[in-house]
């Protein structure tokens, strides 16, 4: 599974696919987050949350990173979108139609942002990154041993923020009868 | 490669986190057999206390530890002596604190002493994955203490304010951490500067470390980044209120000056670090000190504060020396700890007496309580940086930091000179809403049907212990300034 | 063969922007946590091009840690957002002014 993934990412897929499909994973990409960033109906907005996340993990397979391409559609797609459609239904009966969905802030924040673009896209294309020409992909049996091996410090703490975040939604959500 | 056996033998360094860890652990497991909350205090300060003498004991290490993600070295056993003190106090703090909800007491101390640890491991992290990690692990156990008052509207409002303010710094922070991955192809700390040893200062350093400062700038209160500060010390519980002010800003110039000084040395970054640093720290204390002037509530008040006197420890990190800026932050954090903290359980008192934390409840508290009345002028006078009080030696040192500075013709020396009367005009502002403070206590008679504060024995143990050594750090300021030094970062 | 590493980096630093105009302009907590979300996209994206032209892992298991807390993130952040609707009716950022801010 992992090295057909691999290959149909890699070499042996002629280039014209290669390059739909960053095509096509490039425009979810763009479409998906302004949508999410902009748009007013927030389920929507939620969608297009989830297709900007899909782009990605289409990328993600483009820099032959099999593993993280499966850990963000199971993740990202499959627990943070449900997650946030649970927020926003549970939340729904609070939407007012009638308020602008944006701040009085817009232009600015558009202007920074283009500014902020602009900058970091400069100064990334125009670093000299001392990179090699085309380096072979890493197995994910070397991100398994990594993660035991490592990083087996920051994997056993991952746990403990884990139950952190568990016992502590737990205490912040739950609702407090009133004759107390 | 490093065999299991290897492993176990550096544990011994992780002792004081490893506790406060298994301490934490234990705590929210107990909570569920344990009828009454209240009897988990006495654990968890015997946790606190353990990992405080802990890190006492002389137990460090030069080389990398775990693969190379911590270094439990000098500096790191400094922070974790402090935040152990500091998470130590906060408990005996909490005991008293009636808003806070008896049926939640064992998830509030294991949640905290879990902070604690993540203190811990932020101040040893030598790897951006971990840095990243711990980072988030305390900003995650902040944003629940913070909104821990049932039926709180405020309180849960400043839960969500930090969070959201909170989760974008760390999202900015991280595309920093990118850059310098992209820029090295590691995320050890010791690779990440051998790749920036013989560079010059690029741009994608420049904006690495904006970045980068975005979220270290989050945890310290530094101006941008300091808008959750009011809101969420308002809302949080006062305890809270206390850890974020003292653990988890010291947490956070902790890994500013680990990253600082053993990432960027090898870079001819001054002028640009100069300026940005320069000019952001004295943004952060002119704001801090005029918006606190116009504050009425004791906790935003103390907030305004902290974001001033994150400032005034920022401008340590102007003279980029090793030799100055480190013992001048780390003596200002311990004074800073003990003032700031004794401030906090007077304002306790307080609200456990009158319900509220405004100025004007402190009307006539020297009649009522002089001990209190006298503790918190105290305190405010070492918060003002008046002789002989630790505050005082925290801010001439920071001063002196400047002034050598400009005496060694370090570049851009003059600005320097400007940047210490910055730190003098400030300390005038500050010294006018202290006095608000003070006047409200002594010149000013109590009003009709308030109450004599009780204070109780936990309370009145950290009350002493904050007052001891605000004084002791201010008149025998030589042991610590030792310590202080010996616990510095080896210089590069 | 595939995407260089310039048009990836380009297309995360758009992404960034993007997520970045969104917590600044959006009123609706969910729209900001959404926003955030793209910008840690938007560094996870670098950080695996990155990976990927150095040819070593440590970057890919980053991401995965960082999915994993965002996702916590996610959690803990709806957590306070329920908690806060029992005592009001509205998740306008704009309207959460109990606290002077």
């Amino acid at each position: 599974m992992d090295e057909i993934l691999a290959k149909s990412a890699q070499s042996s897929a002629p280039a014209l696919w290669v390059g739909a499909a960053f095509a096509v994973s490039f425009g979810l990409v763009v479409a998906g987050s302004l949508g999410a960033a902009l748009l007013k109906n927030l389920l929507h907005a939620v969608l297009f949350l989830a297709l900007a996340l899909l782009g990605v993990a289409g990328l993600f397979l483009m820099l032959s990173s099999t593993f993280l391409f499966v850990v963000q559609i199971l993740v990202y797609v499959g627990g943070v979108v449900i997650l946030l459609i649970f927020g926003v239904m549970l939340t729904s009966k609070m939407a007012q139609p009638d308020i602008p969905p944006r701040n009085r802030q817009t232009l600015a924040a558009a202007l920074l942002a283009l500014l902020l673009f602009c900058a970091t896209a400069y100064v990334l294309t125009t670093h000299p990154w001392m990179v090699s020409a085309e380096p072979p992909a890493v197995p994910v049996a070397e991100i398994g041993v990594g993660l035991l091996q490592k990083y087996v410090l920051p994997f056993e703490i991952v746990s403990v923020v884990l139950l952190v975040a568990m016992v502590g939604a737990i205490v912040l959500a739950r609702r407090e009868p009133e004759s107390k | 490669m490093v065999g299991a056996s290897e492993l176990w033998q550096q544990m011994r360094y992780l002792m004081p986190e490893g506790l406060l860890l298994c301490a934490g652990l234990v705590i929210l497991l107990f909570d569920l057999v344990v009828k009454k909350g209240r009897s988990l205090y006495p654990l968890a300060m015997l946790a606190t206390a353990g990992a405080a003498a802990l890190a006492l004991l002389p137990l460090e290490s030069s080389e990398p530890l775990f693969f190379g993600m911590i270094q439990s070295d000098a500096f790191a056993r400094y922070f974790k002596v402090f935040s152990a003190l500091a998470g130590f106090l906060v408990v005996l703090m909490s005991m008293d604190y009636k808003p806070l909800p008896a049926r939640f007491v064992g998830e509030y101390l294991g949640i905290l002493v879990l902070a604690l640890a993540a203190i811990m491991l932020l101040a040893e992290s030598t790897n951006l994955l971990m840095i990243f990690l711990s980072l988030e692990f305390l900003s995650l156990s902040s944003y629940i203490l913070v909104g821990f008052l049932r039926n709180d509207k405020k309180s849960k409002e400043a839960s969500l304010k930090y969070f959201l303010f909170g989760a974008m710094c760390t999202a900015v922070m991280l595309y920093g951490f990118a850059l310098l991955y992209g820029a090295s192809g590691s995320l050890d700390l010791p690779a990440i500067k051998a790749a920036f040893a013989n560079r010059q200062n690029t741009p994608l350093t420049c904006l690495a470390m904006l970045f980068i400062l975005a979220g270290f700038g989050f945890k310290v209160a530094m101006v941008p980044f300091h808008a959750w500060v009011p809101d969420a010390y308002e809302g949080a519980p006062t305890p809270i209120t206390a850890f974020l002010s003292v653990g988890s800003k010291a947490g956070g110039f902790a890994v500013l000056l680990r990253v600082f000084f053993t990432v960027f040395p090898g870079l001819d970054y001054h002028p640009y670090w100069l300026a940005v640093v320069g000019v952001l720290a004295v943004f952060t204390m002119t704001v801090g000190n005029v918006i606190a002037c116009s504050q009425d509530n004791l906790k935003r008040l103390l907030g305004y504060s902290s974001i001033a006197q994150a400032g005034y420890v920022l401008l340590g990190f102007v003279v980029m020396d090793g030799r100055f800026t480190q013992p001048a932050v780390m003596i200002y954090l311990l004074a800073y700890l003990f003032m700031n903290l004794g401030a906090f359980v007077v304002v306790i008192v307080i609200a456990n007496t009158t319900g509220q934390e405004e100025i004007d409840d402190l009307a006539g508290l020297s009649e009522r309580s002089p001990l209190l009345a006298w503790s918190m002028f105290i305190f405010l006078l070492s918060l003002a940086g008046v002789p002989p009080l630790g505050g005082w030696i925290g801010k001439y040192y920071i001063f002196a930091t400047l002034v050598k500075g400009y005496l060694e013709g370090l570049s851009g020396g003059n600005l320097m000179l400007w940047f210490a009367v910055a730190l003098a005009v400030n300390s005038v502002i500050a010294a006018y809403y202290y006095f608000r403070i003070v006047k409200a206590m002594f010149f000013e008679h109590a009003r009709e049907r308030m109450a004599r504060p009780v204070v109780g024995g936990p309370l009145l143990t950290a009350l002493y212990v904050s007052l001891i050594l605000t004084f002791a750090v201010g008149l025998w300021p030589q042991p610590f300034l030792n310590w202080v030094s010996r616990m510095a970062l080896p210089l590069l | 063969m595939g995407p260089t590493l310039d048009q990836m980096l380009v297309l995360s630093a758009a992404l960034f922007g993007i997520g970045m105009i969104g917590t600044i302009v959006r009123r609706s907590t969910i729209a900001v946590f959404m926003s955030i979300e793209l910008m840690l996209n938007a560094a996870n994206l670098a950080i695996l091009a990155f990976g990927r032209a150095h040819g070593v892992m440590e970057g890919g298991i980053l991401v995965f840690v960082v999915m994993t807390v965002a996702a916590v993130e996610v959690g803990v952040g709806l957590a306070i957002l329920v908690a806060l609707f029992y005592f009001r009716d509205s998740t306008n950022l704009d309207e959460i002014d109990q606290l002077k801010g």
